[in-house]
């Protein structure tokens, strides 16, 4: 069986604190929880456990893969936001990949890298396209076809 | 099939490789798909034969470029498939450093003179380890996956449950989220009991199940992710849960 996509899970305070790491910026829209230090050592500590995060004397490493995305998304060209029944989804056009992130309003944050703005198109539908609970697909805000036509703008611009 | 090719410029040390490699042809499954003296030749070969499983390089600082070439040659083919094996004949241990720079994860580095001992050594542990990856019983307990040239082994336990969107399959693990073009009804055949499809979009892991609540028609993970149940499949999934001592 071909996979034609892989997106990494990391709960959001792995995630808040892998930026820390970095010293990165949050990428923008993404709702990310406070850090406190205990939280973020609890989290580093899983994400060592993971292997995305590497013990480095008396700092940490992140994993190459994972500090690509994340650089990528925290310092993107541009981003297209928007809302569905259940969760946040976010677009990053970063230097070298689109990442797409996916913020449900409760369990595990998704990131995809992406490759090309075709591919992000069809990946930013399929995560909109989401059944909630009751099995509906919500219309996203903003709607999906003012979402495309501004992801077409702002590739135009570039 | 272990599909293996052989570029080494000393006949005598390809001489030996060949001998050492046909009696282990003997135990094993396993091909020598082609030799030769030339990189340039191996680089073509590499391009028309995608099936090459062990690439074995002699890095000789003559023809000129002989090294960076097999070392491009070797991350290329890990590029490919990171479940191939690339092994260096150092002829000059002046290269060694170079070979132990790249980032292609050698399965062997074997120095001058090439003692006949640890060639059979390192070549008779790539046969077993392929041959221990790739028997029938190593499926077993895993989803194989494949990710361009590259085949991913998820082990069922980790998967947490799997959701139909479209004509694609979204395959959720703690750490992944995997999707692939295939059907519920395909996989199903291809999961162990562990599996069961509570939903005509959803199959679960019933052993990740943390509670079901059948009065909202929804059951939650250990991680806490919420999944719909499907009235035809509320008695069924009752019952898995009762067999697994989950309680419901």
């Amino acid at each position: 069986m071909n996979a034609e996509s892989i997106g990494y899970r990391y709960e959001p305070i792995e995630l808040a604190t892998l930026l820390a790491i970095l010293r990165l910026p949050n990428p923008p829209d993404a709702p990310l929880p406070e850090l406190t230090e205990a939280l973020a050592q609890n989290a580093a500590e899983e994400l060592i456990e993971a292997g995305i995060v590497l013990s480095a004397g008396e700092g940490y490493g992140v994993n190459r893969l994972n500090a690509l995305l994340l650089s990528n998304a925290a310092h993107c060209r541009y981003h297209v936001t928007a809302r569905a029944a259940d969760r946040t989804v976010v677009l990053w056009r970063g230097s070298a990949l689109f990442v797409l992130g996916e913020f449900p309003k409760s369990g595990a944050i998704t990131l995809t890298p992406i490759r090309d703005a075709a591919a992000a198109r069809r990946a930013l539908q399929d995560a909109l396209n989401h059944k909630d609970l009751s099995g509906h697909i919500v219309e996203p805000d903003p709607p999906m076809a003012t979402l495309l036509q501004t992801l077409a703008e702002r590739e135009g611009e570039l | 099939m272990l599909s293996v090719m052989i570029c080494e410029p000393n006949e005598r040390i390809r001489a030996m490789l060949l001998a050492q490699l046909e009696a282990l042809s003997e135990r094993f499954a396993l091909k020598i798909a082609a030799t030769t003296s030339s990189v340039d030749d191996m680089e073509r070969y590499l391009q028309a034969e995608t099936g090459i499983v062990l690439a074995i390089f002699g890095c000789t600082l003559r023809p000129k470029n002989n090294r960076e070439k097999c070392l491009q040659l070797g991350e290329a083919l890990m590029r490919r498939s990171r479940d191939s094996y690339t092994v260096y004949l150092i002829h000059d241990l002046d290269d060694l450093g170079a070979v132990l720079g790249v980032c292609s994860r050698p399965a062997g580095i074997l120095l001058t003179p090439f003692p006949q001992a640890q060639m059979e050594e390192c070549l008779t542990r790539i046969v077993l380890d392929y041959d221990a990856l790739n028997s029938e019983q190593a499926p077993q307990g895993t989803l194989l996956l494949n990710v361009g040239a590259t085949t991913h082994r998820i082990p069922f336990d980790q998967i947490r449950y799997i959701e139909a969107l479209d004509k694609k399959l979204n395959i959720y693990t703690r750490r992944q989220t995997i999707t692939v073009r295939a059907t519920l009804s395909t996989l199903l055949g291809d999961l162990p009991e562990q599996f069961y499809r509570c939903h005509r979009s959803y199959v679960v892991n019933v052993q990740r199940i943390r509670e079901t609540d059948f009065s909202a028609m929804e059951l939650t993970l250990e991680s806490g992710e919420r999944l719909p149940i499907s009235r035809s499949s509320r008695d069924g999934l009752r019952q898995q849960m009762t067999q697994r001592g989950n309680g419901a």
